[in-house]
C-alpha cells in the first residue's frame, strides 16, 4: 500500500494552514514532515489519521489503520503502561506487552499507574503503544519531544525496528532523521 | 498514619458526643414544655417505636414505603441516564428535552402530587413523585458527566479503533464517576423527603407516610416523632446501600 496525497487545502477562517500540497509515500516508506512550529505539521498529520477532514484535495486509499503517537501522550493516567497498551491491542498478551515495555522503561514501571511516571516515560510508554499496534501506517507527531539524547537514540532504533514493513509518517521540528532513514520523502512546510 | 488513626478516632468521639448533647438537649426542651401534643423528647419518641416496631402493620407499611420509593429512585436513574445519552448524542434531542426537564424540575411537589392523585390515584403516588423528583437530578448530572469525557481520549481511542467496552469504562466512566457520586447522594434524600410529603397528602393504605398523617389528625405526637425517626433510617440505610453498590461499580 502506498499514501498519497493529492492537492490538499486546508484553512482555519481566513488562515490557509495547507495549500495545494500534494505527496506520495511509497509502500514501506518514511515521509518526514519538517518546519517551523505552526506551519501546519500537526494538521497534516490529522488530515491523515482521519481526524480531521480537508477543505479539498484527497487522501488515498480512502481507509487504512493508523498507530499515531499524538503531540500529547494521551495515556489513561489511572492505568498503567501495560494496561494502557492492552486495551489498545487486545490481542497481545501481557508478558509480551510487559517485556516490550521493560526495553526502554525502567524495572517495574510498567505496571505503575502512568500518572506517577516522569513525562519522559509516558512519551516512550506512547511510541510502544503505537509500535505494538497493528495497523498500515505509523503516524508519529513530535515523538521524541521530551527526551533525552540517549532515550531519543534508543526510541528512534525502537521505532525502526517494530515499524516492519509499514509506512512511516514523522513531524520533525528540530530532530533530523534524515540520516537514520535513508529514502525518505522529506516535506518541509513553510508559509 | 498512627497520627491520622488517633485523629480520626477523636473526630468520631467529638461527634459523637456532640450528638449526645443534642439528644439530652431535646429531652430538656420537652421535659420544660411538659406537652405531650407540642413536643416529645426522645425517651417517649423510642419507646412509641418499639411499640410501633412490635405490630404486623410496622413492616407492611415500612416495605410497602420503601419498595415505592427505591421503585421511583431506580425509574427516575434509568429515565434520567437514557435522556442524558440521547441528549448526549443529538443535540436536536437535548433541545427538545430540555424545556421539559427545567418544568419537572421547577414545578413545587404538591401541584405533581394532586395531578398524579387525579390521574393515577394514591397506590403509586410515591413511586411517580420519587421518580420526578429524581430524574432532573440524574438527566442533567448525568449528562454533564458525558460531556465532561476527555475529547484528547475519545480522538486517541477512535483512531486506534479502541473496543466500545473498553471506551465506556477507561474514558466515559472515568469522568462520569464525580457527577454520579453526587447526584446519587442528592437523589437519594431527594427521593425519600419527596416520597413521604407525597405519601402524607395522598395517604395510600400501609404506608409510612399514611401512618404520619395519621398521627397527625390523632395528635400523637409521639407517634409522628416514631414514624420520622423510621423514614431518616430508612432513608440513611438506603442512601448507604446505594452508595455501597455504586462505589463497587463505579470501582
Amino acid at each position: 500500500m502506498k499514501l498519497e496525497l493529492c492537492n490538499i487545502v486546508k484553512s482555519f477562517g481566513n488562515t490557509r494552514v495547507l495549500d495545494d500540497l500534494s505527496v506520495t509515500v511509497p509502500e514501506s516508506g518514511t515521509l518526514i514532515i519538517t518546519g517551523a512550529s505552526g506551519v501546519g505539521k500537526t494538521t497534516l498529520v490529522s488530515i491523515i489519521l482521519g481526524i480531521l477532514k480537508p477543505d479539498s484535495g484527497s487522501v488515498t486509499p480512502g481507509s487504512y489503520r493508523c498507530s499515531p503517537v499524538f503531540q500529547e501522550d494521551r495515556l489513561i493516567e489511572n492505568l498503567s503502561p501495560a494496561d494502557n497498551i492492552k486495551i489498545i491491542c487486545p490481542s497481545l498478551d501481557r508478558e509480551t506487552i510487559v517485556s516490550e515495555l521493560s526495553k526502554v522503561l525502567p524495572p517495574d514501571a510498567a505496571d505503575k499507574p502512568v500518572s506517577e511516571l516522569s513525562g519522559g516515560m509516558k512519551r516512550r510508554t506512547a511510541i510502544v503503544r503505537a509500535c505494538l499496534h497493528d495497523s498500515d501506517i505509523l503516524v508519529m507527531d513530535e515523538p521524541l519531544s521530551g527526551l533525552d539524547s540517549k532515550n531519543r537514540q534508543n526510541m528512534l532504533q525502537y521505532i525502526s525496528v517494530h515499524r516492519q514493513n509499514r509506512i512511516l509518517v514523522i513531524t520533525a521540528h528540530e530532530d533530523h532523521y534524515e540520516d537514520l532513514f535513508a529514502d525518505a520523502v522529506v516535506l518541509p512546510l513553510d508559509r | 498514619m498512627r497520627i491520622s488513626i488517633t485523629l480520626d478516632k477523636k473526630r468520631t468521639a467529638r461527634r459523637i458526643l456532640f450528638a449526645l448533647a443534642w439528644l439530652l438537649l431535646w429531652q430538656l426542651l420537652s421535659l420544660a414544655v411538659d406537652n405531650k401534643i407540642l413536643l416529645v423528647g426522645p425517651y417517649e419518641t423510642l419507646l412509641t417505636l418499639f411499640s410501633e416496631i412490635g405490630k404486623k402493620t410496622f413492616i407492611l407499611s415500612l416495605g410497602a414505603t420503601f419498595l415505592r420509593i427505591a421503585g421511583g429512585f431506580f425509574a427516575g436513574l434509568f429515565i434520567g441516564a437514557l435522556l442524558a445519552l440521547c441528549s448526549y448524542r443529538s443535540e436536536v434531542f437535548c433541545d427538545f428535552i430540555s424545556p421539559l426537564v427545567s418544568v419537572v424540575k421547577s414545578i413545587p411537589v404538591a401541584s405533581f402530587v394532586i395531578l398524579i392523585l387525579i390521574w393515577a390515584g394514591a397506590p403509586m403516588l410515591s413511586l411517580v413523585i420519587s421518580c420526578l423528583v429524581v430524574f432532573p437530578i440524574f438527566y442533567l448530572n448525568i449528562y454533564e458527566g458525558l460531556k465532561a469525557a476527555p475529547h484528547d481520549l475519545l480522538e486517541m481511542a477512535h483512531v486506534f479503533g479502541m473496543k466500545r467496552s473498553y471506551v465506556f469504562k477507561h474514558i466515559r466512566l472515568t469522568s462520569l464517576k464525580p457527577f454520579l457520586q453526587s447526584s446519587i447522594s442528592l437523589a437519594c434524600g431527594m427521593a425519600w423527603k419527596s416520597g413521604i410529603a407525597a405519601e402524607v397528602i395522598g395517604r395510600p393504605a400501609g404506608s409510612l407516610g399514611g401512618n404520619i398523617y395519621l398521627s397527625k389528625v390523632y395528635l400523637e405526637t409521639s407517634e409522628l416523632f416514631a414514624w420520622t425517626l423510621v423514614a431518616v433510617l430508612a432513608a440513611a440505610l438506603f442512601e448507604k446501600v446505594i452508595k455501597y453498590a455504586a462505589g463497587r461499580c463505579l470501582k
